[in-house]
C-alpha cells in the first residue's frame, strides 16, 4: 500500500502498520482536527490527526535512518509514532482542556491524551495484537520511561518527529509561509551520542544548527499567526465554554468524554466521541440551550470579538495579579458576571480568557519546543545548547506575553461600533481586574 | 505553576542580595528548596541537571507580569565553554515586593526551609559557582533515585547513564555541601 501525502509524497506502510491505519482508534483520527476550528480563520486547515500521525511516521522513519538505527528498533520507532496521537480528544489540544477540567483519572497519572493513548494501546483488542511483542517497547518510548534513548528522542523529545511534521503540515494547510522548515537539512545532520553503557541522546552537528535555528523562528511565527491567532482563540474559548455549558445542563453523553477516569467503559465513550459527534452530541439534545446556541455559532461562524485585550503586566495592582495567575473557574464564572454587567451584556455571552503565548526565540520557550533541551554537538566534540551556537538565536526584546482577553456577543456590529464599544468598556473592565487585589 | 511562583518570589526576596544571577542558579535553587521544602514541584533529568517546566514557565510568567525584572548580559567569549553565555539576573520589581508578604503567609512552615536552604548555597559560594551547585543536584538526584547508599565510583558511573560527567574530586566537593544541608549522610 502506497498513501500519498501532499507533504511528504508517497509513504509506504508495511504490513503492520497497514493493520494499525484500518483499527477503529486509529480511524478515529480521521475525525479530529489537527487544529480544531481553525479552519474558521483559515479555511485551508481541516487537515485532521491522521494524516499527521502518518507523516509524523515517515519523518521518525527518516530520522532512525539517519542516525543508523537498526531496522527493528526503528521499526518499533515507526509503530511508536503513527500510534502517538491515538488518545487525542475532540478537537486536539482544546479538548485537552477539558480533560484537565473535568478528568477524574486518579493517582499521579493526569488525564492527557499522553496517558489516554497509553491506554488505547494497552487495551485495544487489535492494537495489542497486531503490535505483539513490540508492545511494551512501543509504550515505553511513547511514557518515556526506561533509558533515555536517541530512539526516544526521535518518538517524543524536545525534536522529535511530531514537531517536524506538525509545523510544517500546519503551515501548509493553513496557507502561511511561516512554518517552512528545512527537513532535509535538519535530519541529514541529526547524529546520536552516547551516554554511558545503555543510553544515547539525539543531537544535531553544528552544520544543522542554523536549520534548527529556523525551526524555532517558525514555530515562533506559527504560535502568534495561527495556534495563538486572536480570532483562532475565540474558537478555541466558544468550543471550551460550549462544553462546559454542556455538562453544566447535563446534555447526555458529554461529560462521560471529558470525565475520563481511566477505566474500560470511560476509554470505550471517550473513543466514540469525536470533533463531529461531539457537537451533535449537544446540538440535537434537547437538553442543550445555551451550549447549543454556542455551537450554531461556531457552525455558522457567529464568532464573539474581542473587546478587552491587555497585557498581564498592565494591570497595577500586585495582588491583582497574583490573583489572576491563578483564577479558579469559580472564579472567572463571577469576574465574566460582573463583567457583563458593567458592560451591559448578557453574562452567558461573555468570555474572560487568559493566555500565555512564549517566545521559543527568546528563553524558554512553551509550546514544546524547548530551545534549552535541544542539543549541538559541535565539531570540537563538546555538547552545547543550541542558542549559544548560531547567532540568530539573540533574543528579541519581548519573552512570554500573558494576555487577558475578553470576548464577547457583538453581532450585527461594525468594525467602527466595535471600536468605540471597546474604547468604552476598557476602563471599567480593568477597574473590576484591578479590585481582584482588595 | 502556582506553587513554582511562590517558590520564586521567595526564593528572590530571600537571597542576601535581593537578586539571583543566572537561570542555572535559579533552577538548581529552586530543586533544593522543592527537595528541602517538598513544595510539590517536578523536576526532571537534563542535560545540565534536574530541570523544572514549571520553574522556567514560572520565570516567565512572572517577567510578563512585571513581578519580577529581568536584565540580560552577553558573554561571547563563553560560548564555547558549559558555561552561560547569556547571563539573565532576576530581581524582584516593585510590584513583586509588593506581594512577598501574602506569599510568606500561603507557603508558611516552608519559608523558613526555603531560606535554609538560599544561606547555605550563599555560604558555599556556590551563587557565583553555579556549575558546582549544578553538581550537587546531579549527585543528589543520583542517590534519590537510587534509593540507596552509593560509593562516589558508583555515583559517578550512575550519573553517566543520565548523560552527566562528574570528576569523583568534585562529588566529594557536592557531597559536603549535601550534608551541610542535611540532605545527604557521610557514611
Amino acid at each position: 500500500m502506497e498513501i500519498r501525502d501532499p507533504i511528504h509524497g508517497f509513504i509506504e506502510p508495511d504490513i503492520i502498520e497497514s493493520a494499525l491505519l484500518d483499527s477503529m482508534p486509529m480511524q478515529r483520527l480521521r475525525r479530529i482536527k489537527q487544529l480544531a476550528l481553525a479552519c474558521l480563520v483559515y479555511p485551508g486547515a481541516h487537515h485532521t490527526r491522521f494524516e499527521h500521525s502518518i507523516g509524523a511516521m515517515h519523518v521518525a522513519d527518516r530520522m532512525a535512518r539517519a542516525i543508523d538505527l537498526v531496522d527493528e528498533r526503528r521499526r518499533v520507532v515507526r509503530l511508536a509514532t503513527l500510534l502517538h496521537d491515538t488518545g487525542h480528544a475532540p478537537f486536539s489540544h482544546v479538548g485537552e482542556q477539558l480533560l484537565e477540567q473535568y478528568g477524574r483519572r486518579k493517582g499521579d497519572l493526569e488525564s492527557s491524551h499522553e496517558s489516554i493513548t497509553l491506554d488505547v494501546i494497552r487495551n485495544n483488542a487489535i492494537i495489542r495484537t497486531v503490535l505483539g511483542r513490540r508492545l511494551d517497547r512501543v509504550i515505553e518510548l511513547i511514557e518515556g520511561t526506561g533509558s533515555r534513548s536517541a530512539e526516544r528522542d526521535i518518538v517524543s523529545g524536545p525534536m522529535d518527529a511530531d514537531k517536524l511534521d506538525y509545523l510544517v503540515r500546519d503551515s501548509f494547510f493553513a496557507g502561511v509561509k511561516y512554518g517552512v522548515a528545512d527537513l532535509d537539512r535538519i535530519i541529514n545532520t541529526l547524529d546520536m551520542v552516547r551516554a554511558g553503557k545503555n543510553e544515547s541522546h539525539l543531537v544535531i552537528s553544528e552544520d544543522g544548527a542554523w536549520a534548527v535555528a529556523q525551526l524555532l523562528l517558525a514555530k515562533h511565527h506559527m504560535s502568534v499567526q495561527v495556534y495563538r491567532h486572536r480570532a483562532r482563540a475565540i474558537t478555541d474559548a466558544m468550543i471550551v465554554r460550549a462544553v462546559e455549558f454542556a455538562i453544566d445542563e447535563g446534555v447526555p453523553g458529554v461529560h462521560g468524554v471529558f470525565s475520563y477516569n481511566g477505566s474500560r467503559k470511560a476509554l470505550d465513550r471517550y473513543l466514540r466521541c469525536d470533533d463531529d459527534r461531539l457537537f451533535r452530541m449537544i446540538l440535537e439534545s434537547p437538553q442543550a440551550r445555551r451550549s447549543k446556541e454556542y455551537c450554531e455559532r461556531l457552525v455558522s461562524r457567529r464568532l464573539f470579538k474581542e473587546i478587552f485585550r491587555k497585557n498581564i503586566g498592565d494591570i497595577p495592582n500586585a495582588l491583582a495579579i497574583d490573583k489572576i495567575i491563578r483564577l479558579s473557574r469559580e472564579e472567572v464564572i463571577n469576574l465574566q458576571r460582573r463583567i457583563a454587567r458593567t458592560i451591559g451584556k448578557n453574562a452567558d455571552r461573555v468570555i474572560l480568557d487568559v493566555q500565555n503565548i512564549s517566545n521559543p526565540t527568546y528563553r524558554s520557550p512553551g509550546f514544546r519546543l524547548h530551545e534549552q533541551d535541544v542539543m549541538v554537538k559541535r565539531r570540537n566534540g563538546t555538547i552545547v545548547k543550541i542558542q549559544d551556537v548560531p547567532d540568530v538565536i539573540t533574543g528579541p526584546q519581548q519573552s512570554t506575553q500573558t494576555h487577558i482577553n475578553v470576548y464577547c456577543e457583538m453581532d450585527g456590529t461594525m468594525r467602527q461600533a466595535r471600536e468605540r464599544f471597546r474604547r468604552r468598556v476598557e476602563k471599567p473592565i480593568l477597574q473590576i481586574l484591578g479590585q481582584l487585589g482588595g | 505553576m502556582a506553587n513554582a511562583i511562590d517558590t520564586l518570589l521567595i526564593l528572590l526576596d530571600e537571597a542576601s542580595t535581593k537578586k539571583v544571577v543566572g537561570r542555572t542558579l535559579l533552577q538548581k535553587q529552586a530543586y533544593f528548596a522543592n527537595e528541602k521544602a517538598r513544595l510539590g514541584l517536578t523536576f526532571e533529568a537534563h542535560f545540565y541537571g534536574p530541570f523544572s517546566r514549571q520553574v522556567s514557565e514560572a520565570v516567565d510568567t512572572l517577567v510578563a507580569a512585571g513581578l519580577v525584572n529581568e536584565t540580560v548580559e552577553e558573554f561571547p567569549q563563553l560560548r564555547l565553554s558549559m558555561w552561560e553565555s547569556r547571563r539573565y539576573t532576576y530581581q524582584l520589581s516593585r510590584k513583586g515586593q509588593e506581594l512577598t508578604s501574602s506569599v510568606r503567609k500561603r507557603l508558611g512552615k516552608a519559608v523558613p526551609r526555603i531560606r535554609n536552604v538560599v544561606r547555605n548555597i550563599e555560604n558555599a559560594g556556590m551563587t557565583r559557582d553555579y556549575m558546582t551547585l549544578a553538581a550537587a543536584s546531579k549527585v543528589y538526584h543520583v542517590l534519590k533515585r537510587s534509593g540507596e547508599g552509593m560509593h562516589v565510583s558508583r555515583i559517578r558511573e550512575e550519573a553517566r547513564r543520565l548523560g552527566w560527567n562528574i570528576s569523583e574530586p568534585k562529588i566529594k566537593q557536592v557531597i559536603q555541601f549535601l550534608t551541610s544541608l542535611g540532605m545527604v549522610k557521610a557514611a
